[in-house]
């Protein structure tokens, strides 16, 4: 491979790099995870405020 | 090539000594967890004058202790053996004697346990009080445990001056982090048992310091359930990519969260004693804030572990926002049981941050909910992650295979035992938010019509308890198996590469001066001024009382 290759081979990879792989699944499943957190955190507040 | 494919014969010898302990106390261990299922629910009354409490000492010392820790041991002897190579004679020979000192003191620990003269369960609490040898034994585990560090230490410590790298493989990285996180972590319990609970024990004092030493047990209790939690991070951070056809999502991410896990999980040990007097609120205050912080690794991890698949399914051609999911490879055992380990984390973490904010403990505190908490966390997370790496490493050190049929069968044991988990582990949550106390026998409380609510709740554990033990057998079949019958042959020792692009791991996150010179200090602001406190205005000693 030429210099000249291989720098085009390096430019191409920090593009792919920079647009990144494809996570909106990634993204809402993270998302579910905190509602869930968030939710039965509340839940269990909620008892402990009307035991009080 | 950096990496050897094959564990080196006699670190698989090594490996495999730990391993065999490990499956032979979840065997003992699950026999006695039945048991108890069946006595609290009524249905049956011990024999021969064993006492509940005996069982359930023997339970959570032979589960949450031998099992666990001998487990982890010899999974990262034979991960550190095929990411750096063979051990050096002289870490080699140190984790033998390591081995054989840990396992004298179990012997000990389960003899006195089985005489009935260490009835104090696995916490060993003051005032309860056991015979010294008790005591001894617990000694003898920790400092055999410390002999299996010093050898990974060594190990990692050579081979960086042998092989000029600033960063060493992830799977070892991740070891050794686990190892120091131990180490500071049992300094605290050490001190405890060394200066108080021996002299006291043999009656060379007369008196216990109770708030210290509880103080002492925490600090080291907390970070003992990272001690069980990260190695099963180990499986699905580096492991589980490859297993998937995927890659590891970043080097440098995995390694920072196991830096955060070291810093943060130790100045945390108040958290279990929100209810404890003598400890001012503000401490409290303080560990509780340290404590919600480790939730930022955990999350991390969450992400990594959903993007890894996402990449994963996605390469393999999957559309849609969730077609990567039903892309993963449900039918293969090695990737299935640490799966579902890592589904029930997702309640099993909701629930400890509600353990740990300060009102809702005062909710579930002793209840039975926390009990279900830790069945969803070390004993269904961890421990399905454990046997799911059990699956092929057994046969990778035996030089066998785990066949098709294999498969099958412990993908059946992975459901029977989210099954059982589910009856069992929801029957405790629910009853310990109606308030039914966690470690206590069979009683109805003089009939009042509160305890004779918990009961069909006891039954549905006993249920869940008899599925769970079903599973059990079903598992120590499969290790049999693996062990000394399945077919010869070449199982791989599963390895993730770290994705193209992904960010070169800057060698700070290796400067273990930094991190330990961190966690030194948030140790100390967190814990000095309380525990001088509790030396300087100690509350009156107690003598021991043995109720059993
Ligand atoms: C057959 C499977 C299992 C069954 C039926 C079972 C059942 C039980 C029951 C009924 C209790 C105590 C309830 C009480 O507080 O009175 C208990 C406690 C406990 N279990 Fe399990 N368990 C099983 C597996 C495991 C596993 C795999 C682990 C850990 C890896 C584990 C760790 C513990 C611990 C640490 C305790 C607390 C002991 C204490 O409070 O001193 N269990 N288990
Ligand atoms: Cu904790």
């Amino acid at each position: 491979m030429g210099v000249l290759e291989e720098k085009k081979e390096t430019a191409r990879k920090i593009v792919t790099t920079k647009e990144g792989p494809n996570l909106k699944g990634t993204m809402i499943a993270v998302m579910l995870l905190g509602g869930f957190i968030v939710l039965s955190w509340f839940g269990v507040y909620w008892l402990y405020i009307v035991r009080l | 090539m950096m990496n050897q494919m094959i564990v080196d014969r006699n670190d698989a010898k090594l490996s495999m000594a730990h391993l065999f302990i490990a499956f032979a106390a979840v065997l003992l261990g699950g026999i006695a967890g039945l048991l108890q299922t069946l006595v609290r629910s009524g249905t049956i009354v011990l024999p021969a004058g064993i006492g509940y409490y005996q069982l359930l000492t023997a339970h959570g010392i032979l589960l949450a202790l031998v099992f666990t820790t001998y487990f982890i041991i010899g999974f990262f002897y034979a991960g550190m053996s095929r990411t750096m190579g063979k051990f050096y004679d002289q870490p080699y020979r140190m984790g033998w004697l390591g081995y054989i000192v840990m396992t004298i003191g179990t012997v000990l620990t389960t003899i006195m346990i089985l005489l009935n003269e260490g009835t104090v369960l696995y916490t060993f609490y003051a005032p309860l009080k056991a015979s010294p040898w008790f005591y001894i034994g617990l000694t003898l585990f920790i400092v055999g445990t410390w002999l299996a560090g010093g050898a990974m230490c060594h190990q990692y410590y050579i081979w960086k001056k042998v092989s000029h790298k600033k960063i060493s493989p992830l799977f070892s990285f991740m070891a050794v982090m686990t190892m120091v996180l131990w180490f500071v972590a049992t300094i605290g319990v050490a001190v405890s048992v060394i200066f108080q609970f021996i002299p006291w024990s043999f009656g060379w004092v007369d008196e216990i310091n109770i708030l210290l030493s509880r103080t002492l047990f925490w600090y080291f209790g907390h970070p003992l359930v990272y001690f069980w939690l990260l190695p099963a991070y180990v499986c699905w951070y580096v492991i589980i990519p490859e297993i998937i056809g995927g890659k590891i999502f970043s080097d440098s991410l995995a390694r920072l969260s196991f830096v955060l896990f070291l810093l943060f999980s130790i100045p945390v040990g108040f958290h279990h004693q929100l209810l404890e007097s003598g400890i001012s609120p503000f401490w409290k205050y303080l560990q509780v804030v340290l404590t919600f912080m480790v939730i930022v690794p955990s999350l991390m991890t969450a992400f990594s572990l959903f993007a890894s698949f996402e990449i994963a399914g996605r390469k393999k051609g999957a559309k849609g926002l969730f077609g990567w999911f039903r892309a993963l490879p449900w039918k293969d055992a090695r990737f299935f049981a640490p799966m579902v380990g890592m589904l029930i984390f997702i309640p099993a973490g909701a629930g400890g941050i509600i353990n740990a904010s300060n009102q809702m403990n005062q909710i579930v505190h002793n209840t039975l909910w926390v009990t279900g908490h830790f069945h969803l966390t070390v004993a269904s997370s961890v421990a399905l992650t454990f046997f799911g790496i059990a699956y092929w490493l057994i046969p990778h050190l035996t030089g066998r295979v785990l066949t098709g049929r294999m498969h099958q069968i412990a993908n059946l044991q992975t459901v029977l035992w989210a099954i059982g988990m589910f009856f069992m582990s929801g029957a405790m949550h629910t009853v310990g938010l109606l308030g039914a106390p966690r470690r206590t026998a069979y009683t109805t409380y003089q009939d009042n019509p509160d305890a004779l609510g918990w009961i069909p709740y006891e039954v549905t554990m006993a249920v869940g308890g008899s599925i769970l033990f079903i599973a059990i057998l079903l598992l120590i079949y499969i290790i049999t198996d693996l062990a000394f019958f399945a077919p010869k042959g070449k199982e791989d020792f599963p390895i993730g590469e770290v994705a193209e692009g992904a960010e070169k791991t800057p060698a700070i996150l290796e400067n273990w001066r930094l991190w330990l010179g961190i966690a030194t200090v948030l140790i100390l602001v967190a814990y000095t001024v309380p525990v001088v406190h509790m030396i300087e205005h100690a509350p009156p000693g107690s003598p021991g009382y043995k109720f059993w």
